[in-house]
Order: C-alpha cells, then sequence, then structure tokens
C-alpha cells in the first residue's frame, strides 16, 4: 500500500508538470494580448507595456516559462487580472459549488442506478423496473442543456416550485440551498444515472451465469439475499470505475449546467477567465483540475483494495 | 427406506426457435431410487444428462434456463416438482445439500468463507431466528464442520477469502457447507475432478467417512469409473439421457449386462494393461444397433485399433537433450515481500529419437513449464535444450524459429480455448502451412484436406469454426494443425484431460498412428497415471519441479524407488485394483 502511494505521488508531480507546461504555452498561443484586453483599444502603447511589464509577459517564452514554473514550486500561481486577488483563494471559493453539486448527483446516480438495476433483478417482470431500465438508453441521448432548459421552464417559470437559478453555499445556509441544488442536480443526474444503470446491468449480466450462485441459493437464500449478498458485490466493480471516472470529469466544471442556472462554479470560472484573457487564473484552475483528478482516481483505485479482496492481497 | 425417488422423469429446454417455442429433452424417462446410508454413483460421458438431473432435484436450473421436468421428483415422499418456489427453498440445503465442482467457482469470491459457511446454517430450513444466540450456534457448527473436515486451524480458515485457499481445501469447506443445515441428502457433482489424484483420493476418504457418520444418502455423479468404484454402493449408468444400466458396484464393475457399460469399462486406461498398440474405442454405430435391437446384447460395441508393428523409420528426427535446465518465476522485489518460485529445478533428460516419453505430475510440478520451454515458449533460467541443431539457452532459442517451429509443435490441453474461434477448420490448419512451408494456393488446399482425412474428421469440416464441432473433434483440428509442417517432435500438454474416455480413446490411437507412421518424437504431459504408464515406452515423475525418477511403465509400476510415485500410485483411482480385488469382469 506504501510502495501503491509512493508511486502515485511521483505520477502525480509528474502530470501536474505536463500539465501545467502544457498550458502555459497553450495559453500563450491564444490571440490577444491580455493587457490589450484589459486596457481596452484606446489605450496608450506606453500603459500597455508598462502593464505587460508587471504581468511578467516580457522577455523571452522560455524565461517567462521558468519565471513561472520557479512561483508556481514557491506556491506562488500569480494574480487574476479580472479578480485582482491571488490566484488560489479564488479557485478555492469556486470549488465548492461544484464540488457540491458533483458530490449529490453522483451520490443520488449511485444509489438510482443500484436500485433500479437491482430491482428489475429481483423482480423481471414487474412493468415499472423494465421500463426505468429500457429509459436508460434515452437518458444518455438527451442533451442536459435541453433538459434543463425545460425543467426550468416547467418548474421554475410555470409551476414557480423552484428558483430558476442562483446560488447559496451548502455550507453557510443549507436550508436557503436546497432548492437551489434540485434543478441542477436532476439535470447531472438523469444523464449520469443512465451511464451507471447500463454499466452496472451489464456486470451483474456477467455475474448471473457465476457458479457462485448456484451455491448460494442451493443454500436455500431467496433471490433478495442471492441478488443483495452476492452479486451486487461483485459486479459494483465496473461502475466504481466509470463513477471515479465521471466524478473526476465533473471536477473539471460542469460547464453548460453552471452556465444555465448561473452558479459560480470551477467551469464558469475558467470559461470567464479564458474570455477575459486571463493567464494566471486560467493556469491555476487547469492545474487545480489535474490535481483533483489524480486524486478521484487514486481514491478509485484504493476503493479497489476495499470491494476485491484479490486486489488486497497482491 | 430410499430418501430420493425419481419415476420416469424428463427434463429439458424450451428453446425459441423462429418464433415457435420448441421441446429439447435433456432426460428421457429417468426412474432411479437413493437409500438412506448409502452412496449412488451416477456415471456417464458428457452430454448423458447427469448434471442436468442433480440440478433438477434442488430446482437450480430454473434460475438460469427455461426447463420443464415431466414426472415425479420425490424427496422424503414429497414431490418436489410440485413446490412453490418458497416451499421449495426450504429443502435447499436443510433437506439436499450440494457440492459442485469447481470449488474455486462454487465460492463466492469476495466474500470470507466464515460468512459464507454462516449463511449456510439454516435448521429446519428457515433462516435461525434469534439474532446473537442463532449467530453462536452458526459459529459453532461452521468450526466443528471445519474440524471435521480436517481444517483444524478454525479461525484462520474463516477469515480467508476463498482464493487463498488451495483447491483441495476449497473443496473441504465446501463440503462442510453442504452440511450446514444437516441435509438428508447429499448430491456432489464431480466434486474431485479438478483436483490432483493424491488430493483427490483425500477429499473421496473424507466424502465416505462424512457420509458415513452422518448417514446422509449421496448421491455422486463422476465421469470416472475408477472414483465410482472406491466410492459407490450402488452404480448407474447413463447415455444421451437415458438410464442405460443400474445396480449394485460389484455387478455393474464385474458383470455389467449393458453393451454401453461394457464397452465404457474396456475404455478406461488401466495399469498394467498396455494400449500401446490402440486403444479400444465406442462405435456409435455398434453401440446404436444392439440399443435398437438390431444385434444381439453380447455383441462387443467396441473396436480396437491394431497399429501395424513396425514403427517407420525414425528417419532424421534428432534426439532431444534437455541439461539441467532450470525455471525461476519473478524476481525478488525489495517492495513486496515475493519470493521466486522456482518452477523447473535442475531436470535433465534424454529422448531418444521416435520415442514416446510421458511426463507425469501433479499441478504445480513444474511438467507444463518444462514442456513450454522444450516447445521455446519459454526461456530456461539456466541450463540448455538440444534438438537437432536448435539450442534453447537463457539467451532464447539459437538459430532460425520458423525452422525450428517446423521441427518442434504443440498439442494443447483446452482445444476449445487454445483455437480461434472465428477461424474455420481449414484456416486453422492452414496458417502453419502458410507460415512455415511454401505451399501455397491450390498445393495447400490440397495438404489441408489431406490433413483433415489423415485425423479423421470429416471432410465437410473445412468450412466450419471450432464451436460447431465436439471436443473430440476440436482435438483432432488442433493435432492437424501441430503435424502440418511434419514436425519431428510434438509436446503434448493434457491432450485427452477435457475429453470423455470413449474420445480419448480415438485422440490417443491418432496420436499413436501418426508416431508409426511419421516417426515423431513425443513429450506427452498429463495428471493420468494410468494413461500414461499403459501408452509411454518411458515415463518421468515430476515433484516440486524435480524430475524424481524415469524408467519403463513397468518398472514405474512396480518397482518404483521412490515415495512420491508410490503415493500416486496408490492415490490413483484404477479400475483394475478394485476389480483383481473382487472378482473379473465376465467376458
Amino acid at each position: 500500500m506504501a510502495a501503491l502511494l509512493l508511486r502515485r505521488l511521483r505520477d502525480l508531480v509528474l502530470i501536474l508538470l505536463i500539465v501545467g507546461t502544457m498550458m502555459f504555452f497553450v495559453v500563450r498561443l491564444m490571440p490577444g494580448d491580455p493587457a490589450m484586453a484589459i486596457l481596452g483599444p484606446t489605450a496608450r502603447p506606453q500603459d500597455v507595456e508598462a502593464l505587460r511589464q508587471s504581468m511578467g509577459l516580457t522577455g523571452s517564452l522560455w524565461n517567462q516559462y521558468l519565471s513561472w514554473l520557479g512561483n508556481v514550486v514557491q506556491g506562488d500561481f500569480g494574480t487574476s487580472i479580472t479578480y485582482h486577488a491571488s490566484v488560489i483563494p479564488v479557485v478555492a471559493e469556486h470549488f465548492l459549488p461544484t464540488l457540491t453539486l458533483a458530490v449529490i448527483s453522483t451520490a443520488v446516480s449511485f444509489v438510482v442506478a443500484v436500485v433500479v438495476t437491482f430491482w428489475n433483478a429481483v423482480a423481471p417482470r414487474n412493468p415499472v423496473a423494465a421500463l426505468l431500465t429500457r429509459l436508460s438508453g434515452l437518458g444518455m441521448a438527451i442533451p442536459d442543456f435541453w433538459i434543463a432548459l425545460i425543467l426550468v421552464l416547467v418548474f421554475a417559470v410555470t409551476l414557480r416550485w423552484f428558483p430558476s437559478s442562483g446560488y447559496v453555499s451548502i455550507l453557510s445556509d443549507p436550508a436557503a440551498a436546497a432548492p437551489t441544488l434540485v434543478l441542477p442536480v436532476i439535470c447531472l443526474v438523469i444523464g449520469q444515472s443512465a451511464l451507471f444503470i447500463l454499466t452496472l446491468r451489464e456486470s451483474v449480466l456477467g455475474e448471473l451465469p457465476q457458479t457462485y450462485l448456484r451455491t448460494a441459493r442451493v443454500k436455500g437464500l431467496s433471490e433478495r439475499q442471492v441478488m443483495l449478498g452476492h452479486v451486487l458485490p461483485n459486479a459494483l466493480m465496473p461502475l466504481v470505475t466509470q463513477l471515479g471516472s465521471n466524478f473526476a470529469m465533473m471536477m473539471g466544471g460542469i460547464v453548460i449546467i453552471e452556465s444555465i442556472f448561473v452558479i459560480p462554479g470551477l467551469g464558469s470560472l475558467l470559461l470567464g477567465a479564458v474570455f477575459t484573457r486571463d493567464f494566471p487564473l486560467v493556469q491555476g484552475v487547469t492545474l487545480f483540475v489535474a490535481l483533483m483528478f489524480v486524486l478521484v482516481n487514486l481514491l478509485v483505485d484504493l476503493s479497489y483494495a476495499l470491494l476485491d479482496p484479490k486486489v488486497r492481497v497482491s | 427406506m430410499s430418501l430420493l425417488n425419481l419415476t420416469d422423469v424428463t427434463i429439458g429446454v424450451t428453446q425459441d426457435t423462429a418464433g415457435h417455442e420448441e421441446r429439447l429433452d435433456l432426460v428421457h424417462g429417468l426412474t432411479l431410487d437413493v437409500v438412506a446410508g448409502q452412496t449412488l454413483c451416477v456415471v456417464g460421458e458428457s452430454g448423458s444428462g447427469k448434471t442436468v438431473t442433480a440440478l433438477s432435484v434442488v430446482r437450480l436450473l430454473e434460475f438460469v434456463a427455461p426447463v420443464y421436468t415431466e414426472g415425479e421428483i420425490a424427496v422424503g415422499g414429497v414431490d418436489v416438482t410440485r413446490l412453490g418456489a418458497e416451499q421449495m427453498r426450504a429443502y435447499r440445503g436443510a433437506r439436499i445439500g450440494m457440492i459442485f465442482q469447481e470449488a474455486l467457482d462454487s465460492l463466492n469470491p469476495a466474500q470470507r468463507v466464515g460468512a459464507q459457511l454462516l449463511e449456510a446454517y439454516r435448521p429446519d430450513g428457515v433462516p435461525a431466528r434469534g439474532g446473537l444466540k442463532a449467530r453462536r450456534a452458526a459459529e459453532a457448527k461452521a468450526k466443528a464442520l471445519l474440524a471435521e473436515v480436517g481444517l483444524t486451524d478454525t479461525a484462520r480458515i474463516m477469515a480467508l477469502y476463498p482464493h487463498q485457499m488451495s483447491g483441495g481445501m476449497q473443496q473441504r469447506v465446501m463440503i462442510a457447507m453442504a452440511l450446514m443445515s444437516d441435509p438428508d441428502i447429499l448430491i456432489a457433482d464431480e466434486p474431485t475432478t479438478a483436483l490432483d489424484v493424491t488430493t483427490q483420493a483425500e477429499i473421496l476418504a473424507l466424502f465416505q467417512r462424512v457420509q458415513r457418520e452422518h448417514r446422509t444418502a449421496c448421491v455422486f455423479i463422476t465421469h470416472d469409473m475408477g472414483v465410482a468404484a472406491e466410492i459407490a454402493d450402488r452404480i448407474a449408468v447413463m447415455y444421451r439421457g437415458r438410464l442405460v444400466e443400474i445396480g449394485d458396484k460389484l455387478d455393474i464393475l464385474t458383470a455389467p449386462r449393458h453393451p454401453y457399460t461394457r464397452a465404457l469399462l474396456e475404455c478406461v486406461p488401466r495399469l498394467g494393461v498396455s494400449r500401446r498398440e490402440g486403444f479400444p474405442t465406442i462405435s456409435e454405430a455398434r453401440l446404436r444397433a444392439v440399443t435398437e435391437g438390431t444385434a444381439g446384447r453380447d455383441e462387443p460395441v467396441t473396436e480396437t485399433l491394431r497399429l501395424p508393428d513396425a514403427p517407420a523409420p525414425v528417419g532424421d528426427t534428432p534426439p532431444l537433450g534437455i541439461d539441467r535446465v532450470t525455471k525461476v518465476y519473478g524476481r525478488r522485489s525489495r517492495l513486496a515481500r515475493r519470493s521466486p518460485v522456482r518452477a523447473v529445478n535442475e531436470v535433465s533428460l534424454e529422448i531418444a529419437p521416435g520415442e514416446f516419453f510421458g511426463l507425469v505430475g501433479e499441478s504445480g510440478s513444474g511438467k507444463t513449464t518444462l514442456g513450454r520451454m522444450v516447445a521455446a515458449l519459454e526461456t530456461p533460467t539456466s541450463g540448455r535444450i538440444a534438438f537437432g541443431e536448435h539450442q534453447i539457452t537463457p539467451a532464447g532459442l539459437s538459430g532460425d524459429e520458423r525452422a525450428f517451429r517446423r521441427q518442434a509443435q504443440l498439442v494443447f490441453q483446452d482445444p476449445q480455448s487454445s483455437l480461434d474461434p472465428r477461424h474455420t477448420v481449414a484456416r486453422i490448419i492452414a496458417e502453419p502451412l502458410r507460415e512455415l512451408t511454401p505451399l501455397r494456393g491450390g498445393e495447400l488446399d490440397r495438404r489441408v484436406a489431406e490433413l483433415i482425412d489423415e485425423v479423421g474428421l470429416p471432410a465437410g469440416c473445412a468450412d466450419r469454426l471450432p464451436a460447431q464441432l465436439s471436443g473430440g473433434q476440436r482435438q483432432r483440428v488442433s493435432i492437424a494443425r501441430a503435424v502440418a509442417a511434419r514436425p519431428r517432435l510434438i509436446v503434448a500438454d493434457e491432450p485427452t484431460s477435457a475429453l470423455d474416455v470413449s474420445v480419448q480413446g480415438q485422440v490417443m490411437n491418432l496420436l499413436l498412428q501418426l508416431r508409426r507412421s511419421h516417426g515423431i518424437s513425443f513429450l506427452f504431459i498429463t495428471h493420468n497415471l494410468s494413461l500414461v504408464l499403459s501408452v509411454a515406452d518411458r515415463v518421468g515423475v515430476m515433484y516440486g519441479g524435480e524430475l524424481i525418477e524415469t524408467g519403463t511403465p513397468h518398472e514405474i509400476a512396480t518397482s518404483s524407488a521412490h515415495d512420491y510415485t508410490r503415493r500416486l500410485l496408490a492415490a490413483n483411482p484404477d479400475l483394475s485394483a478394485y476389480i483383481g480385488r473382487h472378482g473379473h469382469p465376465s467376458r
């Protein structure tokens, strides 16, 4: 286990270095001069030059890279141009909304997938369970922005049950935050749970012919005991992989949903930073997302060890 | 009093073909009974319906296939085919316990065996009520049973996962699990087939003891007449879904009435019976004639091949020399505490041109690794293997690899997984020809047709896929593929262990014929002592990576110097040993 963690730490440093370097150069390939973008078209050339100087945009590209790298290693990601604040607190502030959405929607999707799949496995003739399973194909096909707009139209504009937009921190005021989260979470859950149902159903179908189920049945266990006690733990592995990579993707920002529901998450932060040529912020957000990606995958690997005794031993 | 009565039972599956349902009977009109305290062995080849019958008694098939059962299956007087699903559940475990062939696959891989044992505790067929008290009772029961099946370190065993145990331990756990709710009837479906002979002997002895002490009625399903001879009180022989013959063990083994039983007994390789001139095989046509009454019941239904006495000249076959060969797997690693495994240790061996050398040993003895090194699929860690101009050393195969592959070929154990499922028979056989010989076009096609004929496959096979062939036919395809480029040496790794005994005879005959007609040397690897002793020129015994002795079959069978070899011989369930003790078959 210690060896695994050490190896992962080495990989983490390498990945962050590669992502940071790539982003540094990609950002500088973007057309448009950040100093010009800030000062506007009517700015005097000497003002633009002075601003470029203060932003570290002068000198050769190589020198710019080295000084950026030196700062990053010391924990200085620079100052956001648009927010006039250090990058780290800005990213941290926008991380909470994204994390809230990702955690809640993933958890709900997981529960929905397990319940629907096993309901269908225990009672294959139940029409509702069969219908829900069939609908998962549809759930994957519908684009989330369309669902979002329909939900807003029905539940926010017409019925006025939930607000159409807005964000309240779940930490400061959970009661006020709950209604604002309902519609975005439903949007995310529809696509995600459909994907989870398909994954889980596939692996459950793969487990059903296994002979250890014959043993379980020959003990006189009920079908419910067979499904929940024997099939579920063994069928969960592929779903955990799927869940991990999905969650990691969401860490990168749920751009469309955040934009529609006006949630100040990482996705909208990154989008805004790209439009305003806020180089330090773009680099900071992407590095943070890469970090999250690696950490989530590490968590998934560790959970394998928990789920599969064979991994734990070897 | 008989505990289990099957009366005129027909079992089948409904298949949905082209829109309308079609019935396919797997077992026809079966009638048999099992008496309390006795063991009934159900013997038959694959497809005889013995497993289907066993699964139908506990009604497990209905979970995986659309089955129908006609007739009556009475357990203690109650027809279980008419029970509701909930009532049936009370019979499983508490009235009828079951043990399966592959113990590892039959245990939940993600759960400790302790939990799996406790779950099976359902006295009176319902989950034990009473929380902690019931759990204590279950734990006490599990520990007592584990100790009884020879796993005395109960606390440690219960905390293990199935894959952390050996095959023998897994099967012991399965036996304990089947006994958790004190069933009246124990059904065992080939419980020792996947085990080594010495482990098999232990499990069989354990099974007999358990059966005696718990006074259960047992149904023991096996394809191995030798095992049946060891364990049965009565034997039922099945063939193609029908009961052929049922009777006391001694009668069946020494005075079989049905020609199929006689044929089956004749096909089993036995110690002291040489089959070097050819194995008997069952003739389907004659068997059908006898069963349909167009031929007398005393007509033999077996055919025995007689090979020409003079073997073909050995020609240019070089000797195979194995010189102090060692194979070590894994290397020392500081992070993971793994020690390297010495799979083969300092083995030296000469195989003369045209010799049929049998290599016998249990799983993990290194016999397969040695075979793979001889075929240059693995490189030795030290030592050298010489075959003609070719050398296999730690540096790898010297010289032209294609030239070596023309000379040495391999036949694998399981033809199902060693043949590409998407290639036709003709394509499988043509592949080595195209790679290793200059044959092309019409000449290539002619050679493929020739090979298909030579290994005894029907000509129409050429365009079929492996899945459309029977097990024996598939193994013929892999033999045709192996001999296609006219090799001088064939390494055959358990080529018959996935096959029925009568099909085994056909495949062995084919190998013997090829050896006679082409002067091929054989390294024949197997765990089947009776088989290898009846057919090889010389036999080597491997144990723990070492070749502990070599000798002629006669020397090995009668005057082995080695403890381990003698243990193997004693554990080997051999028919002649039993029949020798109890009289001779009346022929």
